[in-house]
């Protein structure tokens, strides 16, 4: 009995397994052939009719057409079709009268479901085919009286340059606004994606950046890119003879214009770094901070640091009114102070093309936002500041940075040319407090991203800068540093 | 040029042994071809059926270990499979065309037969070589087509060509003793095309060497008669491009979801033992892997003639 009760057994076991075989065969999806599956279940069950009626072996699943058929991502009747007013009527007709070798068939048998199912993803492909085709490529100069005259007929009915639209020119480089506008997520711009050619869109693009100025005339904002101190370091600042630094609005407001309108630069102005954490030990702060992971690769490249201005590395005491040598007196900065600001305030100073940041120290650190790319890495030479762009979104500032000098990252991590280090910079409402928030990734080096954040006080607003004079060939520079008397 | 005897017998015996190659792969191929003989019904595939598979000389391995994956010992290859592309980035079209004449003209040496070889090897046998001529073929290129497709094995070519550039071909196929296959499409409103029973019997008399690739999923489009159109014109039929849509311009489907008479023309030939080849070959939608897909209509023509 118990022989066939085996037997009973391992039979039904082999048939499960046979039946999973077959079902396994009649459920295989050609993965290669349609993609991933769609996290939209009501646009994968598009997709897949596209396929299962034949459509997407002539007009392309993404709708790169293949030999004579039509191509949809162009064709001007797709670009008039709402909701299949165009396409279905055709789909049930096809279209008999051609002079091509095959005539397009007709889907009479088709239900009304599965012809919208069709025609959801004939505009679905074309929204993210035209959006890849648009937006591929820099944005080519355009003719801003065209522009205005397209804003006037196919946005004026939702947009406002002189309202919602205010100040986007800034807060936008070309690349992202040109993005933006064609962006097929927003609903209501499926149409313009699907029908609005490349030059229309150079036009807008060039008509909603209209103010900007030529390069020849624009005001420049070198006078700031000397040096700072925050008032609340260095007591009155007219003291030292210098001019005051010209306040923001007595500047060509095409420049930037702090306080008006959607305070699209809540991040101008001066910021000291907070340190509460620390109590003024900022290995206080940054031992709260989550360690970096590194690779293997990266743990290896890890090595002791020390400052390369420091001249006197054994470090032993000296008397009140010793002098001693505590500087090489470099006039460039190095290390993570460039990226990560120390205690010493700091200024944003945003413009259309770049966002300025000058510290109380040597040099200033450049933000490019005008769309441009990183040089090749061939061609920047690595300096603690690296090679900076940076885009908007909303009013936060992203920043890219790469070519900085390989060394110490905070919190256990390393850098070399090659790694990005993104910053989020983020004013909070109040437009008090802003956070940077690193994120450092390099696939050699991390094993994951490693991240953190500091956090800023708004310097009070009579805040301004002294200049920084600093001469790497004055040996007084560089050598009669007296220490003061301690406090005891 | 004189030559020795030794010379001579080195000649003869790089003859004998190359031809002895030809004879022997060939015996493979033919052998091969029964591998999709099924109860007297020879069988073959159009490689279009492999949709995702660009037809280009590149991919002509993956698309014999499809074949033989599929079961195939016959193919219409299309031209594409065999010839280079010199179409590129700074190449102008009709620069590329001259190129592509001047390759016809003066192919590598050995070139054809290596890629016989390649087929008869994996057992695949050439049945037809497509190929649309048009107004651009020179006679002489015409020519060289039909010599480097014969040593592949082909019996002829097929293309998608009207009535009017069929005439020109008229004088071909006879020298090289070989057909030209008229592959009918569905497009009646254009009076030179191959649509109808008409338009076909008219680019059949054009010459004897003239055969027709009756394919079913076009003519059952165009509302024609395919089970009438065979038993009427069998004789002048070389093969069929077997698949299934439905009439009236209809829509390609599954073999036996149109109205194709897929079951009934394939009794037919193996009935009356009729030399006609069946090339499956179809474009309805599918989610599979084209390879399952092919086995799964393969699987159909098999149930139909078993």
């Amino acid at each position: 009995m118990t022989r066939v009760l085996t037997s009973i057994c391992f039979i039904a076991f082999a048939a499960a397994v046979a039946a999973q075989s077959t079902t396994a065969v009649h459920r295989s999806y050609d993965t290669a052939f349609l993609g991933p599956v769609l996290p939209d279940p009501v646009l994968q069950h598009a997709k897949e009719t596209f396929v299962l009626f034949g459509c997407a072996y002539c007009h392309g699943l993404d709708l790169v057409s293949r030999g004579e058929a039509t191509d949809l991502m162009h064709s001007a009747l797709v670009g008039r079709d709402e909701n299949g007013s165009r396409i279905g009527p055709l789909l049930r007709m096809g279209i008999p009268q051609t002079a091509k070798l095959s005539p397009m068939p007709q889907f009479s048998d088709l239900s009304d479901h599965q012809i919208n199912d069709l025609v959801r993803w004939i505009h679905y492909a074309r929204q993210q085919g035209r959006y890849r085709e648009l937006t591929t490529g820099p944005v080519k100069t355009g003719d801003a009286a065209a522009g205005k005259s397209y804003f006037d007929r196919a946005c004026s009915s939702c947009h406002k340059v002189d309202g919602d639209l205010s100040g986007i020119d800034r807060k936008y480089d070309a690349a992202a606004l040109r993005a933006a506008m064609l962006e097929p997520k927003q609903e209501r711009h499926h149409t313009i994606v699907e029908n609005i050619g490349a030059d229309d869109v150079a036009n807008v693009v060039s008509y909603l950046r209209r103010g900007r100025a030529s390069a020849s005339n624009r005001p420049t904002v070198t006078t700031v890119s000397t040096s700072f101190a925050n008032v609340a370091k260095t007591g009155d600042p007219n003291g030292d003879g210098l001019a005051r630094w010209a306040p923001f609005t007595s500047l060509a407001p095409q420049v930037f214009e702090p306080g008006k309108g959607s305070d699209t630069h809540r991040l101008e102005g001066g910021w000291v770094r907070l340190d509460t954490t620390g109590s003024g030990s900022f290995g206080g702060l940054t031992s709260s901070f989550a360690r970096a992971v590194l690779t293997p690769a990266g743990a290896a490249r890890v090595k002791p640091q020390r400052d390369p201005d420091d001249v006197d590395p054994d470090n032993k005491p000296h008397k009140a009114g010793e002098p001693y040598i505590v500087t090489q007196g470099r006039c460039g900065v190095g290390g993570p102070g460039v990226i990560e600001p120390n205690s010493a305030a700091f200024f944003i100073v945003p413009s259309r093309d770049e966002v300025l940041l000058v510290r109380e120290g040597p040099g200033g650190r450049h933000i490019y936002t005008d769309g441009r790319d990183h040089p090749p890495l061939s061609r920047i030479v690595p300096s603690g500041a690296g090679h900076s762009t940076a885009t908007w979104e909303g009013d936060d500032l992203l920043v890219d940075t790469i070519g900085l000098a390989e060394g110490a990252v905070t919190a256990g991590g390393w850098r070399t040319p090659e790694t990005h280090v993104a910053e989020r910079y983020h004013v909070a409402e109040d437009g008090m407090h802003l956070r940077i928030t690193f994120t450092w990734t390099d696939p050699k080096i991390y094993a994951r991203p490693h991240s953190y954040s500091f956090d800023f006080e708004r310097v009070p607003a009579d805040g301004y800068a002294f200049e920084n004079w600093c001469d790497s060939g004055d040996p007084l520079q560089r050598q009669s540093v007296v220490p003061p008397e301690q406090l005891k | 040029m004189t030559m020795s005897r030794r010379d001579f017998g080195k000649l003869v015996f790089v003859g004998v042994s190359e031809a002895t190659l030809l004879l022997a792969s060939a015996r493979a191929a033919r052998a091969a071809a029964n591998r999709s003989l099924i109860n007297g019904v020879q069988f073959g595939l159009q490689p279009f059926c492999y949709h995702d598979l660009p037809m280009i000389r590149e991919n002509r391995g993956e698309l014999i270990r499809r074949l033989v994956r599929n079961g195939m010992g016959m193919v219409e290859l299309h031209a594409t499979w065999v010839e280079p592309r010199f179409i590129g980035p700074g190449v102008s079209a009709s620069a590329a065309r001259d190129q592509l004449r001047e390759w016809r003209l003066h192919p590598p040496a050995g070139y054809y037969q290596a890629v016989r070889r390649e087929l008869d090897t994996a057992g695949v046998e050439v049945f037809t070589y497509y190929i649309n001529f048009d107004d651009s073929f020179t006679d002489r290129e015409i020519d060289a087509v039909f010599d480097g497709c014969k040593v592949l094995g082909a019996r002829g070519c097929v293309g998608s060509m009207g009535q009017a550039i069929s005439k020109r071909l008229v004088p071909f196929p006879g020298k090289h003793g070989m057909f030209v296959g008229l592959h009918n499409h569905d497009n009646l409103s254009d009076s030179d095309a191959y649509s109808n029973e008409a338009s076909m019997v008219t680019g059949l008399s054009m010459s004897p060497d003239f055969r027709m690739m009756l394919d079913t999923r076009h003519f059952t489009a165009a509302d024609g008669d395919c089970v009438g159109f065979l038993a009427k014109h069998h004789d002048r039929i070389a093969g069929l491009h077997v698949g299934d849509r439905r009439k009236h311009n209809g829509r390609s489907t599954p073999f036996g979801e149109g109205d194709a008479p897929i079951i009934e023309l394939l009794r037919m030939i193996r009935d009356n033992r009729w030399p006609i080849v069946a090339l499956l070959e179809f474009e309805h939608g599918t989610l599979r892997p084209e390879v399952e897909e092919v086995d799964l209509m393969f699987d159909y023509c098999k149930r139909a003639v078993a």
